[in-house]
């Protein structure tokens, strides 16, 4: 934590100009950065120690006339700031590629600068890039038009950042001076920004020529559905391909450890605890990380190639029919990984019905914290046949049909809510900044990644394991091992009414009344149970031993869309709330989805029995 | 005769921006001038996605694409 009256500095820039990237090389963090507009939709702060100085970085914006969510609280905290004693001044970024565009902003942010009497400082970022096109920009020209210094950096590479440093320390200290006063409004500014740029140097589309050469492969009408589609259907077949040697590792990992300390503690309670709660409950969940590390990693090369805009604006209008917008489509996809940032992300669409609609939509996309749940239940219930030379397998494509059964949900939930409830609310214009594409840093996304796992075992770990014990010792105890004449069994005894339509029995019931905690509660709840019920001291795979314990298709087909329906995340909820500023939308799609996901539950049992009989 | 606005552009035409559709809310017409679609700026269109999809547009150094409610209300004078 740093002192209150830390020197602050406040980042800001149109979107997609870099300040993020270079936030995380001043301050040590790590906060997202990906190739498209609209990343950042939320303040973060952050301290550099070799400055003495604290940065905040702001969510990207085009003008101090916001439009969008995040646009508005950029420029609503822009002003809380700039009151503030301790805020010294202003760092604006510029995308130095597109000059014209982020000088306008710079004039725009002088202005208020100086009328809040802080000096202001310009920083053209990406200047790897237009040394890579061998272009020069005139900084003498731009310092003399800007009325304020101006310094040249890349922060990927890091160049300039001597400069930047000592430019940023200067800008902190009381002698930087507010840039002169500059009156006129938005037409005169944007009049001063194109003149500005023209002498500075940087003119015509020298630099967007290679981004159009790709789009006009990439937004054809026939590769570009092509590359859309393979690029989807890929990216889903992934998760579970590539993740399957991965898992299987781990899994062998956690059965030889357990195979390893089980017999360290003998034979009776302190035993049957650490394989059953321990291995059983925790280790089965611990098995699943590896397909979040696949997703995070593919949906990390999207982000950074700038593909993920043509992607958006290829889907503009088959989501706009149901009421969503092209900007709709990365929260939906990120949704997949989870859906809390990405009911965040949403901040960027700028209309506040189609945003509503997205919110509603985001938790239908199977998250990662379903992963381990489909995983599980498809391992037991479908066999691993493959087809084409192995090049298609049987439960890949399970997979993939369960993630088109969230999407097909949430378009129709979508479509019917867009007819009925929100008819008549208003609308706002689409537009979507192209961003360059860019070779993706492998690396960056390989770290983006583990973290990504690292983050979702430990933020889900305790409350698994804790359930895990609860679960262990309700259904250990009375009778030491008897689970079915356990505390845990006469509890859900009450439940099973519930489930029994279902073809699921009081265990089943148990474990999916504890995962609406957190969904991932489900593998760790299950693998507690069923080990407390082996009777044998082998170890198994999870899978091994449901499919042992006698779980029809029926039935497991039934959980599998309840669990692709069910709002089953507190966290979620909570966010909701948060966007949504009361609990009412929160509380009703929390019992809409669970009655729904009941319903569609029931009919898939019920369907399945009836085709088998 | 209806002006032609920008989604008429064909693929890499150039055209001047002429005036905004009167039914244009104002928060959203300073958007677009602020992007650079101001009175006399020429744009261009670089691509006409297919069915339907937003069009393609540079303008001010900068790429957009625009969906066609939106790119219509926006009337241009196509050079000849
Ligand atoms: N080549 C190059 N790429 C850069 C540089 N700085 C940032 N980038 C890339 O530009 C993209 C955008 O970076 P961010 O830091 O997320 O941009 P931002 O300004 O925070 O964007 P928003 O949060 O959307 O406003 C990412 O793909 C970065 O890797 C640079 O100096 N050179
Ligand atoms: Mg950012």
């Amino acid at each position: 934590m740093s002192a209150v009256d830390t020197p602050t500095l406040l980042l800001l820039g149109n979107p997609n100009s870099g300040k993020t990237l270079l936030f995380n090389r001043l301050t040590g963090l790590r906060q997202k950065v990906a190739n498209f507009p609209g990343v950042t939709v939320e303040l973060a702060t952050g301290s550099s120690s070799e400055l003495g100085l604290d940065l905040v970085d702001f969510p990207g914006i085009y003008s101090l006339n916001p439009l969008t969510r995040d646009e508005e609280v950029a420029v609503q905290s822009l002003q809380k700031h700039l009151q503030s004693s301790k805020v010294r001044g202003v760092v604006c970024v510029l995308d130095v590629t597109r000059l014209e565009r982020s000088l306008f902003l710079a004039l725009q942010l002088r202005q208020e600068c100086t009328r809040t009497n802080r000096p202001i400082l310009f920083v053209l970022n990406m200047m790897d890039q237009i040394i890579a096109h061998k272009v020069q920009v005139n900084t003498k020209i731009l310092q003399a038009g800007l009325g304020a210094p101006v310094v040249e950096v890349s922060a990927k590479t890091r160049k300039g950042f001597q400069d930047l440093n000592e430019s940023l320390t200067k800008l902190a200290s009381h002698d930087s001076q507010a840039a002169p006063a500059l009156s006129g409004d938005t037409n005169h500014l944007k009049a001063l920004a194109k003149d500005l740029a023209n002498k500075a140097g940087l003119k015509g589309d020298l630099l967007l020529r290679s981004q159009y050469r790709i789009d006009r492969v990439a937004l054809s009408s026939f590769w570009g559905l092509v590359i859309f589609c393979f690029t989807m259907i890929f990216l889903f077949q992934a998760i579970f391909s590539w993740s399957a040697p991965l898992m299987d590792g781990v899994e062998s990992i956690v059965m030889s450890l357990a195979e390893l300390v089980v017999p360290l503690f003998g034979k009776g309670v302190t035993a049957d605890f650490v394989r059953d709660a321990i291995f059983g409950g925790f280790g089965s969940f611990l098995v699943f990380a590896p397909q979040i590390f696949v997703l995070t990693l593919i949906i990390g090369f999207l982000e950074d190639s700038g593909y993920l805009a043509r992607a958006a604006l290829i889907c503009h209008r088959p989501l706009s029919f149901f009421g969503l917008s092209g900007k709709s489509f990365v929260p939906l996809l990120t949704g997949h990984a989870c859906a809390i940032p990405a009911i965040f992300s949403s901040r960027n669409i700028e209309s506040p019905k189609k945003r509503l609609l997205t919110m509603i939509t985001v938790p239908l996309m199977s998250c990662s914290a379903r992963l381990p749940v489909y995983g599980l239940l498809i391992a037991a219930l479908i066999p691993a046949h493959t087809y084409l030379g192995g090049l298609v397998g049987l439960q890949g494509l399970s997979f993939f049909a369960l993630y088109l059964f969230g999407i097909v949900t949430a378009l129709v939930v979508s479509g019917v809510l867009k007819g009925t409830l929100l008819k008549k609310t208003s609308d706002a214009p689409f537009i979507l900044e192209l961003p360059p594409y860019r070779l993706p840093n492998l690396l960056a996304i390989l770290r983006k990644s583990w973290d990504r796992s690292l983050t979702f075992v430990t933020q889900a770990g305790p409350t698994i394991f804790v359930v895990a014990v609860v679960i262990w010792a309700l259904g250990y105890f009375p009778n030491n091992g008897e689970l079915d004449q356990s505390y845990l069994a006469s509890i859900g005894q009450w439940i099973e009414p519930v489930f029994k339509p279902l073809g699921l029995d009081w265990k089943f019931g148990v474990a999916i009344l504890m995962s609406f905690l957190a969904r991932e509660v489900f593998v760790g709840t299950l693998g507690t149970m069923l080990g407390i019920a082996g009777a044998d001291e082998d170890f198994h795979g999870l899978a091994e031993q449901l499919h042992a314990s006698g779980l029809t298709l029926a039935s497991g087909l039934a959980l599998l869309v309840f669990y692709a329906i069910a709002m089953q995340c507190v966290a979620t909820l909570a966010v909701l709330r948060k966007e949504l500023g009361s609990w009412k939308i929160p509380s009703l799609l929390f019992v809409s989805y669970s009655l729904l996901a009941y319903l569609a539950a029931f009919s898939v049992y019920t369907i399945v029995n009836w085709l088998a009989l | 005769m209806a002006a032609p606005n920008l989604w008429n552009l064909r693929e890499n035409q150039k055209a001047l921006v002429k005036d905004f559709c009167p039914s244009l809310l104002t928060q959203h017409r300073n958007r677009f001038i602020e992007l650079g679609f101001r009175q006399g700026e020429s744009v261009k269109c670089i691509k006409t996605p297919p069915f339907g999809a937003p069009h393609v547009f540079e303008v001010s150094n900068t790429v957009f694409s625009i969906s066609r409610e939106d790119a219509s209300k926006i009337f241009l004078l196509i050079e000849q």
